[in-house]
């Protein structure tokens, strides 16, 4: 038997989100913005990757574009900042996963060679559950029962974090 | 491992190794009580013998699986044994392989290369590859059954799986190089040939590949590819010295005799000589690529054919194309495309034309490739499992094991609901066991009892653990593992349930232990079944927007009963009607439409439409009529007189079908006495075609200098510097598209568009905000005519910098100061008047004459509505129509609403602007009164209008086109009858203009797939299968002119994303005798066309005077005639023409009335 092939469906109609507050984490304002911090673009496309049974994501870099060599990735947690239209390019490496959020009411399937569009609004600082994609007999597999968390921070926060994960100039 | 074909491995599979016999597994199986698998290893295979075939399978051999495994060659080819003498050297077998009488479709052959066939025909018995069978129709063999077939032969009760076998290079004589299928009239079934290629077959008759001989044969052909196929490659023996089926051209790859006939599915037909001859009743050909089957080697004399198809019960949405002819008996139908474009194959015959995504063949893993054989599964009753059960039909799969301690029991469960609430004829369960080693057939079978499952209808899977956990992983893409811990037994695997298409492409993916997912899985797999057909038409659902259409047309009763009551207050003469005649016209155009307009809705300036203009383009003295359409071609219609008309576009050369287009200008350019063709585009290069004189044209485009690219829109030619030639000038309209590229996805399937498409730039959601962002602004263009079909932008220099969104403009002289002036209409603002300056500069007089202009501007005409001599300008407002749903009932009132609905802000004009349509009488001081309220000029969604005098008494009427489409309600064209210069009437249901012909008000807009890509779609939404959208007919461009030169006036209106409506006048037929006068002028020193010229034609108190502008309708210029009805009166005193050139001409003798009056300008005015 033979996977033949993968039809493409169409994107998703935009979904703007109000974010449930999960739970509220306060976060000092910052009046002074750092050192090379970057401008977030409106929306922000972020790569979800599924492999080896966690999400891997992809954001633009200093170009605010999603697809150059600039980009930069992080594993298993996504950081959202608060005030963005957020547009998730979900796909997989592997397997076929089912990428949840359900406090966002967030859901679509991960399969290779095709790239799923989901967008939402975060409007509340927080942190959300990544649901676990479940397995049959595979216990030791997020053994935490999740397979990540999505953090919602504040803008300036978001950007101090970006700084962070760009390689030092 | 034992390697002799009579035994069977320890799995029961029968080996085959090069240097063994095929046939002695072959009997081996067939003499075994369970073991029915043969598989033949890598290599050629040969006829160790000369007999009718190398191998064969007969009744004893039924529910045999014949596997290749890696590249096995089956030839016919023999050398060492052959007679060098014969012509059939090297060949040495009739058939390579031979299929007799008790073969159902349990037996199959899969992945073989079949070769070698060379004419080769032996009687012999020896070996009986057929025992005899007592049957009526099967005691004798005929000479077909020897000779027919090169590759396979079936014969009689013979229904075999053929599956991705690649049978090439054979030739047969008489027919059937690669498979003859003789079915001796036994049809209660059909063989399946599926997934196979055949390559370069010939035959010296019929069916270089596949040919059905005689009565009562029958076979079902899916995703097949044919080609290099080559028949008639010598005379037909049987009827020399007549030619035989299809005398002239010659027979196809495929042939099927009269009273057969075949299912052809998704197949490709390419580079064959003849696609299909088909003399049998009831095939059904669907989904099939036929390109170029315009291949050599055959003796028929008539050209090649794609299909020669006399009495199929159906062909649809087959793709017909290439040097040949297409459709050969004209029987095809709508349903399908002729005349379609190259597919582009790579090197797997795969289209990588977008337009055939989702028809034609596709290779599923070539025979030969040792990768990608099938996985050996059996299923819970011990049968062996074979992936072609699932051709065509949805299907449900997931991974299991029976003795899982966690949530697979659950899973089941969960899917042996939603297997109950499905038909298990229409959709197949698949559950395969991750643990083949404990999950046995019987336990399989006892799992599945234990569930509940159907476990006669649902498939539960076991096999080889290494083929599986690869199918699992690399092929479903779903995770497979030893379990943690080391737990002896327990493997990890993935709970998620697949949902795939009937041609094997996956739907979703389901979490099987959630009941909303099982919902949803019970939901879309309804979806993805088989709709009822309930208008016979092929869509599931006809939906009809907006969907209280029916209900509310009531309206359009009432209304048509008010003014009827009403024609007693009309003075002026309305007794005579309009008829639509455009189904025997001729005139078969069709408007096509981009998904901004229909599919992917959005309110953006795509759905303005498009214009139609008329010219004599080839001096017979009939008006010849040019429709342009948005999206794939426009039409050249000849008027052949009579009211009839011939499509000349191709000859013409002038279907411009590469571009998204707008407007078209009739208007003789470079002065030769014919006229040229000017098409406006959007955001493609503007086409300029000189008219050569004998109705075609030369695209002179590249160098004219107005092959101007940006969001184009009216075309006015007028001679603005009084030099004798004709300039330009050019609308434009402001950015309304995004830079995306999109194709057209919406078009109706029975509405197809011939030939390459464009792809188009998807409109601004917020388009209509356009005039409020300076960076979409976009400034109109003036030309200057310099000679020989060439222009100079002169726009700056001249300072007629307008930078409104302006999609229409005409050309005036208020001043009578002999220089063209422009009205420039602002569809989103106030408009603009520029003075002509003697045709060095223009100045914006806007404010100063014409203080207050309709907000939403979209048509305009200048003429004099009261005779009085001076030229007033009659101007259509839509979009101040557009700021809320508008009940019928409140259409007159001036767009009061729109004020308070939009705002200052929006309406961004300062505060001063009219509401509505204006009418500006013209005092004949340099001063306009605004009338349009009291001459009864105000109606609702216009466009632009075409005026003529309608009833030919002397005064001018005007038509209104006036309309919305999908997705707003129905809209009536207005028709204004002159009430002898005191106002106007609405006329359009008391001149039978509405209803329209036979009260059919809406028409089909696009359709969705709805069990498929276009789920997401908001009509979709509650719906399964193909869904037909049917929106609102509306009209955009007309023109008014005496299209059966029978002395009355008649009307073409170009209707968005329909048919025209052609309506001819019956009031030359009437009881009262009608009398008018045309006008023809002729320039001299003037623009040959005489654009500009101002007429006057006086007939004793009556007085008319027209400019000829060729403003002829919305999105039009043309170049007609002047018409002057004349009421009672039978002769005319004068005519007086006033050139351009200053020139002037008086005539007032010899005028005869009734007829048409050519008028040339000379230096004398008498």
């Amino acid at each position: 038997m033979e996977l033949l092939k993968s039809s493409n469906r169409p994107h998703q109609n935009s979904r703007n989100f109000r974010a449930v507050a999960i739970f509220s984490v306060l976060f000092s304002s910052c009046h002074q913005e750092p050192e090379a911090l970057i401008k977030i673009p409106d929306p922000l496309e972020i790569k979800v990757v599924g492999r080896e049974f966690y999400w891997h994501f992809l954001y633009p870099g200093p170009d605010q574009l999603l697809g150059t060599d600039d980009d930069f990735s992080v594993s298993k947690d996504l950081y959202v900042p608060v005030g963005y239209t957020m547009k998730l390019l979900i796909t997989s490496d592997d397997y076929i996963y089912f990428f949840r959020v359900p406090d966002f009411d967030l859901r679509e399937v991960a399969i290779p060679d095709l790239t799923h569009e989901i967008q939402f609004f975060p409007d509340h600082a927080g942190v959300s559950k990544l649901e676990v994609d479940p397995m049959c007999s595979a216990w030791t597999l997020h053994k935490d029962g999740s397979m990540g968390n999505i953090h919602i921070l504040s803008e300036n926060e978001f950007k101090n974090w970006q700084a962070k994960q760009l390689p030092a100039r | 491992m034992l390697r002799t074909p009579g035994k069977p491995d320890s799995k029961g599979v029968f080996h085959v190794w090069p240097g063994m016999s095929i046939q002695e597994a072959l009997d081996a199986a067939a003499a075994h009580p369970e073991h029915k698998t043969v598989k033949v290893h890598e290599g050629t295979y040969r006829p160790q013998q000369h007999g009718q075939a190398m191998i064969w399978l007969n009744s004893q051999h039924e529910g045999i699986t014949l596997l290749a495994e890696g590249e096995v060659i089956l030839t016919a080819e023999n050398p060492e044994i052959a007679d060098s003498s014969l012509a059939s050297y090297p060949s040495v077998v009739n058939h390579v392989v031979y299929f007799g009488d008790g073969i159902s479709r349990s037996t199959v052959i899969r992945g073989f290369k079949i070769t070698g066939a060379n004419h080769y025909v032996t009687r012999s018995e020896n070996p009986v590859i057929q025992p005899p069978v007592d049957l009526p129709r099967l005691r004798v063999k005929s000479f077909i059954y020897y000779a027919d077939g090169g590759g396979i032969k079936t014969w009689g009760r013979c229904y075999p799986t053929i599956d991705r076998c690649e049978i090439y290079g054979n030739y047969v004589s008489p027919c059937a190089g690669a498979i003859s299928i003789e079915n001796c009239g036994y049809t209660d079934n059909a063989l399946l040939i599926v997934n196979c290629i055949f390559r370069n077959n010939s035959s010296q008759i019929t069916g270089s590949a596949i040919d059905l001989f005689g009565p009562g044969n029958r076979a079902e052909i899916r995703n097949c590819l044919f080609v290099g196929n080559v028949a008639n490659r010598g005379i037909n023996f049987f009827t020399f010295p007549k030619p035989g089926i299809n005398e002239n051209h010659g027979s196809g790859a495929l042939t099927v005799f009269n009273g057969s006939h075949v299912t052809v599915d998704r197949c490709t037909f390419t580079g064959n000589y003849n696609g299909i001859d088909d003399a049998g009743t009831g095939s059904t050909y669907t989904d099939s690529i036929f390109w170029n089957n315009n291949a050599s080697g055959g003796i028929a004399r008539g050209k090649r054919y794609e299909m020669d198809v006399r009495n199929a019960q159906k062909v649809s949405n087959c793709y017909l194309g290439g040097d040949t002819i297409h459709d050969l008996r004209g029987t095809l139908g709508k349903n399908n495309v002729v005349d379609a474009p190259d597919p582009e194959f790579d090197s797997e015959y795969r289209p990588t034309n977008r337009l055939y995504a989702n028809v034609g063949y596709r290779p599923v893993g070539s025979a030969g490739n040792h990768k990608t054989h099938d996985a050996r599964l059996t299923d819970q009753h011990g049968n062996p499992f074979s992936s072609s059960q699932l051709f065509g039909k949805p299907w449900v799969i997931n991974f299991i094991f029976t003795a899982c301690p966690s949530i697979c029991p659950a899973v089941t469960q969960n899917l042996v609901q939603v297997h109950r609430s499905t038909n298990s004829e229409q959709v197949e369960f698949v559950t395969i066991t991750v643990d083949p080693e404990n999950d046995t057939s019987s336990a399989l079978l006892t799992y599945a009892k234990k569930m509940g499952a159907d476990h006669e209808n649902w498939k539960f899977l076991t096999g080889e653990r290494d083929e599986i956990w690869q199918l699992c992983k690399k092929n479903f893409r779903l995770p497979v593992a030893e379990g943690a811990e080391s737990k002896h037994g327990i493997i990890a695997h993935s709970s998620k349930v697949l949902l795939f298409q009937s041609d094997g492409s996956l739907n979703n993916a389901y979490e099987g232990t959630s009941q909303e997912d099982m919902s949803k899985l019970k939901n879309d797999l309804q979806g993805l079944l088989p709709q009822p057909d309930k208008n016979g038409d092929g869509y599931s659902a006809h939906i009809t927007v907006p969907n209280n259409f029916d209900q509310t047309k009531g309206w359009i009763e009432s209304r048509q009963a008010n003014q009827i009551a009403s024609k007693d207050e009309i003075d002026a003469p309305i007794n005579f009607k309009f008829n639509d005649q455009q189904q025997q016209s001729g005139l078969d155009f069709r408007h096509h439409i981009v998904d901004c307009a229909g599919k992917y809705y959005k309110a953006a300036h795509y759905d303005h439409g498009s214009g139609i203009a008329v010219a004599d383009i080839d001096g017979d003295d009939l008006l010849d009529v040019y429709m342009v359409s948005q999206f794939g071609p426009s039409g050249l219609y000849r008027n052949l007189g009579k009211g009839k008309f011939a499509d000349i576009t191709k000859t013409a050369g002038v279907a411009a079908q590469e571009s998204i287009s707008v407007t078209a200008s009739f208007a003789d350019i470079d002065n030769d006495g014919d006229p040229d063709l000017y098409l406006t585009n959007t955001l493609s290069p503007n086409k300029l075609f000189l008219n050569k004189g004998d109705g075609t044209f030369e695209d002179a485009s590249k160098n004219s200098g107005i092959d101007y690219n940006e969001h184009s829109s009216a075309a006015v030619f007028f001679d603005y510097n009084n030099d004798g030639l004709l300039d330009l000038f050019l609308c434009v309209v402001g950015e309304f598209t995004t830079d995306e590229l999109a194709e057209v996805e919406g078009t109706v399937e029975s509405h197809p568009i011939a030939g390459p498409v464009p792809k188009y730039r998807v409109a601004f959601k917020d388009a209509f905000a356009g005039h409020l962002k300076p960076e979409r602004l976009r400034s109109s263009r003036l030309f200057q005519n310099t000679g020989q079909g060439k222009f100079k932008d002169v726009t700056e220099a001249l300072g007629l910098i307008d930078k409104g969104w302006s999609g229409a403009a005409v050309p005036v002289d208020f001043n009578r100061d002999g220089f063209q002036d422009l009205y420039v209409l602002n569809m989103q603002g106030p408009d603009s008047f520029w003075e002509n300056q003697a045709g060095k500069k223009f100045i914006n007089k806007s404010r100063e004459l014409f203080p207050l202009t309709p907000w939403g501007a979209m048509g305009a005409k200048s003429f004099d509505h009261n005779n009085d001599g001076h030229m007033d300008l009659y101007i259509t407002d839509m979009h101040s129509d557009m700021s809320r749903i508008v009940e019928p009932t409140e259409e007159k009132k001036k767009a009061l609403w729109a004020a308070e609905k939009w705002g200052d802000r929006y309406l961004n004009d300062g505060g001063k602007r009219i509401l509505g349509n204006a009418f500006y009488k013209n005092n004949g001081s340099g001063a306009f009164k605004e009338m349009s309220d009291a001459l009864n000029m105000e109606n609702f969604w216009p466009w632009g209008l075409s005026v003529g005098d309608l009833n030919a008494d002397g005064w001018q009427d005007a038509f209104v086109a006036s309309s919305m489409n999908y997705p707003l309600r129905y809209g009536i064209n207005t028709a204004l009858i002159n009430n002898n210069g005191k106002g106007f009437k609405d006329a359009e249901f008391i001149l039978g203009l509405e209803p329209r012909k036979d009260g059919i008000l809406t028409t089909p807009w696009f359709q969705l797939n709805a069990s498929g890509d276009d789920r997401d779609h908001h009509h979709a939404r509650g719906q399964a299968g193909k869904l037909l959208v049917v929106g609102s007919k509306g009209s955009r461009s007309s023109a008014i002119f005496d299209l059966d030169n029978d002395g009355d006036l008649d009307i073409i209106t170009n209707e968005f994303g329909d048919v025209p409506q052609v309506l001819l006048s019956d009031l030359s037929t009437g009881s009262q005798p009608i009398n008018y006068i045309k006008i023809k002028l002729k320039g001299a020193k003037s623009n040959r066309d005489a654009l500009g010229a101002r007429v006057t034609v006086t007939s004793g108190s009556l007085t008319q005077t027209q400019v000829h502008d060729g403003q002829s309708g919305y999105l039009s210029q043309s170049s007609i005639p002047l018409y002057f009805g004349l009421g009672k009166m039978e002769k005319i005193d004068t005519i007086e023409v006033n050139w351009p050139s200053g020139a002037q001409t008086k005539l007032s003798r010899d005028l005869k009335i009734n007829g048409t009056f050519e008028i040339i300008e000379s230096a004398s005015s008498k």
